[in-house]
């Protein structure tokens, strides 16, 4: 079993997937969830490896603070290694891990308190985790993406919890429409009507942040 | 299109999100309108910034803590008895077996059965119509007629069970306690009839006439005559035709001892 598992580890990293293109491999991964389902937790290991960036990045932009983006993604893996043996192999993987996803984010979002989510929008951790994401060659050019990383990520907690995953899915995560329906079990026109209204949003505040920094700036 | 209704397509128009007739005629819109186009603009930038949203990558002891999470979950699990669990290990659970056909199911076994106890509480409720009376007669004079009385059926309470009643059937092989009982019961149910009605109806004296004979006197009879009686209900549609067998006794009375429909 250990060498299946070895096996199939070995082909995804020559293939050098990243796991949102892994439609060739998915056959390799049908098979490490069949061995997973069966007790191996070797296997269980391989398929962590796999998603946890993925699973973690959702959970950020759901959530968008670190800690609770961890604490979430830990509990999805919990959660898909508790009910593995219930998913079908002959069904998306990756539809039902976002379903688990939206709904641990969900469970961390009332576990804290919406009270403190608001709090905590300008805080310095949200600084210093978009800091870690630009290089420091251009100093220019990562100063401004670091402005536009935080712009967006305000904007997003302006948002509903509904609108915020749907457009998470959709415009981030790249999804189509019929695949965010199925995964926040919405219809299409109700996920569009979502989208359409958070778009809305985020460009009205990116617009007052804008007007604001200009009117800061003639001071 | 008007502009109004532009400005509301384009967070939609941005990604596609639109049917193709409409992305064409938002499209054939900022073409011609300045003030739509830059509106558009504006929403592609935004747009780009949130596609272009990067996540932070995960910690490197963020695996060995889920992989150890996972495992004292594997341990406590494989401690915890769960029925569910076992029952899921052990039983291969059919591929159409799913919420809602667990839920289907025994909705429509409920259906089948409320509608079986309402076809049986149908069929053997009173008569209600003449139809039912008419085949009702049909059926018990032809096959059950003989058992009706001794069976001490719950007749209808209305005029037609006058040709229901009928007088008790006696063959030579007939014991005396069945007479007997065949005979008090139909005297029982003929009693109010006969106060009520004076259709012409066998009487009790020729059933009490039966009740005293000996079958060793039957057997002796002599001569014998078939009788063709009838009998008019208040329905119209419903005669009742019997014949009998008409022996004559020692002193001359006519006994009747076997009727047939």
């Amino acid at each position: 079993m250990m060498s299946n598992v070895a096996e199939i580890v070995l082909t995804i990293d020559n293939l050098n997937l990243d796991p949102h293109s892994v439609d060739n491999t998915s056959q390799s991964i049908t098979h490490l969830i069949k061995l997973a389902q069966a007790g191996d937790l070797t296997a269980f290991d391989q398929l962590i490896i796999l998603y946890q960036n993925r699973v973690f990045a959702t959970a950020w932009r759901l959530l968008g603070d670190k800690e609770d983006a961890r604490d979430a993604s830990q509990e999805v893996f919990l959660r898909v290694f508790k009910y593995l043996a219930t998913f079908k192999t002959d069904k998306d993987f990756s539809a039902w891990l976002y379903r688990i996803i939206i709904n641990a984010c969900r469970d961390q979002v009332r576990k804290r308190g919406s009270k403190e989510r608001m709090v905590s929008i300008d805080s310095d951790r949200d600084i210093e985790t978009l800091d870690s994401l630009v290089s420091h060659e251009d100093l220019e050019a990562s100063i401004i993406k670091s402005q536009e990383q935080m712009m967006v990520l305000r904007a997003l907690k302006t948002l509903s919890e509904k609108e915020r995953a749907a457009i998470v899915l959709r415009d981030m995560e790249g999804l189509s429409t019929s695949e965010v329906a199925e995964i926040l079990g919405s219809s299409q026109s109700t996920v569009r009507s979502q989208i359409c209204s958070a778009r809305i949003k985020i460009k009205e505040f990116c617009d007052y942040l804008f007007a604001t920094q200009n009117k800061a700036g003639k001071r | 299109m008007r502009c109004r209704k532009v400005e509301k397509m384009l967070p939609l128009y941005i990604e596609q999100d639109l049917s193709a007739q409409k992305q064409k005629e938002v499209r054939d819109h900022l073409n011609l309108c300045p003030e739509c186009y830059g509106l558009f603009e504006e929403f592609s930038y935004t747009q780009k910034l949130v596609r272009t949203f990067q996540a932070p990558s995960v910690d490197e002891n963020f695996f060995n803590q889920v992989s150890q999470a996972v495992r004292r979950e594997s341990v406590q699990s494989s401690r915890r008895f769960s029925l569910i669990d076992y029952l899921r290990i052990n039983w291969t659970i059919p591929e159409w077996f799913t919420p809602k056909t667990a839920l289907v199911i025994p909705v429509a076994l409920l259906i089948v059965l409320v509608s079986l106890s309402s076809w049986r509480t149908w069929t053997s409720a009173p008569y209600s119509n003449k139809e039912s009376i008419s085949q009702s007669h049909t059926t018990v004079h032809k096959e059950e007629a003989p058992n009706i009385i001794s069976k001490n059926i719950e007749l209808p309470k209305n005029v037609e069970q006058h040709s229901l009643v009928e007088p008790p059937i006696y063959h030579s092989h007939t014991n005396r306690a069945e007479k007997s009982r065949a005979l008090t019961t139909y005297t029982t149910l003929r009693e109010p009839l006969d106060r009520e009605d004076s259709m012409d109806l066998p009487t009790l004296e020729t059933a009490g006439f039966i009740e005293e004979e000996e079958p060793s006197t039957m057997i002796s009879m002599e001569s014998e005559e078939i009788v063709k009686s009838e009998l008019q209900t208040t329905d119209p549609e419903v005669h009742i035709i019997w014949f009998s067998s008409k022996q004559v006794d020692l002193d001359g009375t006519p006994e009747s001892e076997e009727v047939s429909f």
